[in-house]
């Protein structure tokens, strides 16, 4: 990364900004949130309700979940990420200890290579599915054309962040544009010659009313749950929480069931679970692959930013800080490569359990870091004892990580598990009522808040007053 | 607490943010009222506009 400014480094490093070094207005970062927010695996997550859901409970399910789970990850993030200038890993030092980077980099690490592997194995899809649209093979070529396409992508994206990322804010911007501009075309076309299909649609796997419906606002919570990730970095940029609350609940969490809209309807109305497809079904070989042709180029430009943004999460990791910028960059990128070569599909014919295993995870750690900020420390960090990492130091609890976390993430883990399977999505009472991220949250916070109480308190750990 | 040396552009930073004047504080009332507005009467409202759109399976 030559030619980087100073200003440019240090965003790049995982050390508190100065106020002066934070100039993102509210506009400014509701725009570059709402890039970052609305990517095509918004017309997956749409998808996958749709098995469960018509259109317009769908959609309503799926709205409620998604600002749900934006409110747990703001909350969670936000305060700390915007008073300190530090990202999202920096701001659970306080709950998880001066080693417990470990626990929260490796769910970031494994969240951003999942999402980021569906992007660029949409991206492969999509140019399968544009060479058929051109008269080139049929969908068979997919099992050739995916991993090629895959991995061509990642050599891509390997050489292009090599040599920086100079105009990637503006390109992603456009990018926006197209994915919002196939998006809104789709529908219209939707409506246009599908009406009738999707108004008489009935989802695929749609059993119970109480059930289908929860199906759909955990979808839509465990999605923006994977927000956590992504948020600190950029509200960081905030001077101060006044400017980033209004930015991150309306830039991040609306856009996603807006966007997912098109993947819900698509899926009512085709009955096709592949979103390639669904361009040339409803435009014809000429504009679907026109259409594809946006749809590479979106996921292309996503992806490169997610695996900036996961790149620059490794450098920030101690045991990774010293390797030179090309060789954390193959750390980001090797295993989405791999996953494209051997298992291409599973992401895709997977998605509803990736997406719960990020509920399974970033629900409780949510959970935890609200109870912590609000609760038990009143909203007072020590900005010193997140760096220090020094055997005494406030947040060095036992060997660096605080038992109270660890067993409020088990609490969470087996709570959520129990509720729903995120393999099978088999669910237990009270799903049906509740869902699986929203108790997972509150039994890790309560068991986080006891332990601290009757544990970590009396030992003198963690700087409580 | 003990002493140890962080990189003195780090302690810098650090001591920046150990005056209280530097800590732009918490969430302010209006904070709350955006996020509160969307994060819990928003997906209140659209349950139930959701559940009685008029759907059965």
């Amino acid at each position: 990364m030559s030619e980087k400014s100073l200003d440019q480094e240090l965003v790049e490093t995982s050390w508190p900004l100065k106020a002066e070094e934070r100039n993102w207005s509210s506009r400014s970062l509701f725009i570059v949130l709402l890039v970052a927010a609305s990517a095509t695996w918004c017309y997956i997550i749409g998808e996958y309700v749709g098995y469960y859901l018509p259109l317009w409970p769908g959609f309503l399910a799926m709205t409620a979940g998604a600002m749900i789970g934006m409110l747990l990850v703001t909350l969670a993030v936000v305060p700390t990420s915007t008073r300190f200038g530090i990202d999202s890993i920096k701001s659970a030092t306080p709950q998880f200890g001066s080693n417990g980077w470990t626990i929260t980099v490796t769910l970031q690490y494994l969240s951003i290579i999942g999402w980021n592997s569906l992007l660029l194995i949409f991206f492969g899809k999509s140019i399968s599915r544009f060479l058929n649209a051109l008269g080139i093979g049929d969908e068979s070529l997919a099992t050739f054309v995916v991993p090629v396409a895959t991995v061509l992508a990642c050599v891509l994206v390997y050489i292009i962040l090599m040599r920086g990322v100079t105009g990637l804010e503006r390109v992603s911007f456009w990018l926006f544009l197209s994915i919002v501009a196939v998006g809104i075309w789709l529908i219209v076309m939707l409506l246009i010659r599908q009406g009738d299909a999707l108004a008489a649609a009935v989802p695929a796997y749609a059993s119970s009313k109480p059930l289908d419906f929860q199906y759909g606002i955990e979808i839509g919570l465990v999605s923006l749950l994977s927000w956590w990730p992504y948020i600190g970095s950029m509200t960081r940029q905030a001077k101060n929480p006044s400017i980033a609350a209004g930015p991150s609940m309306l830039g991040m969490g609306l856009p996603v069931p807006l966007l997912s809209f098109v993947g819900l309807a698509s899926i009512l109305a085709l009955g096709i679970s592949d979103p390639t497809a669904w361009l040339t079904e409803v435009g014809g070989q000429l504009f679907g692959a026109l259409a594809l042709m946006f749809i590479i180029a979106a996921n292309l430009g996503t992806a490169l930013a997610g695996l900036y943004a996961s790149t620059v999460g490794i450098k920030a990791v101690p045991a990774f800080a010293k390797l030179s910028w090309n060789k954390a960059l193959l750390v980001s990128i090797i295993p989405v490569a791999l996953i494209g070569i051997l298992m291409p599909n599973w992401v895709f014919d997977n998605f509803g359990t990736f997406v719960a295993y990020i509920g399974v995870f970033f629900a409780p750690l949510c959970g935890i870091m609200i109870i912590d900020y609000f609760l038990l420390r009143r909203g007072k960090i020590s900005i010193r004892g997140i760096y220090d990492t020094a055997n005494g130091s406030v947040y060095r609890y036992w060997g660096g990580f605080n038992p109270a976390a660890i067993i409020a993430m088990v609490v969470g883990f087996v709570t959520y598990t129990y509720l729903l399977n995120p393999i099978s999505y088999a669910v237990n009472a009270p799903f049906t009522i509740v869902g699986a991220s929203l108790p997972a949250a509150l039994l890790s916070a309560v068991t986080y808040a006891i332990i601290t109480v009757l544990v970590v308190k009396p030992a003198g750990k963690g700087g409580y007053k | 607490m003990p002493e140890v040396n962080l990189p003195a552009e780090l302690e810098e930073r650090i001591r920046y943010y150990e005056n209280p004047a530097n800590d732009p504080g918490g969430f302010n009332g209006k904070d709350w009222a955006v996020v509160i507005g969307t994060g819990v009467i928003l997906p209140v409202i659209a349950l139930i506009i959701g559940w009685n759109v008029g759907w059965s399976v």
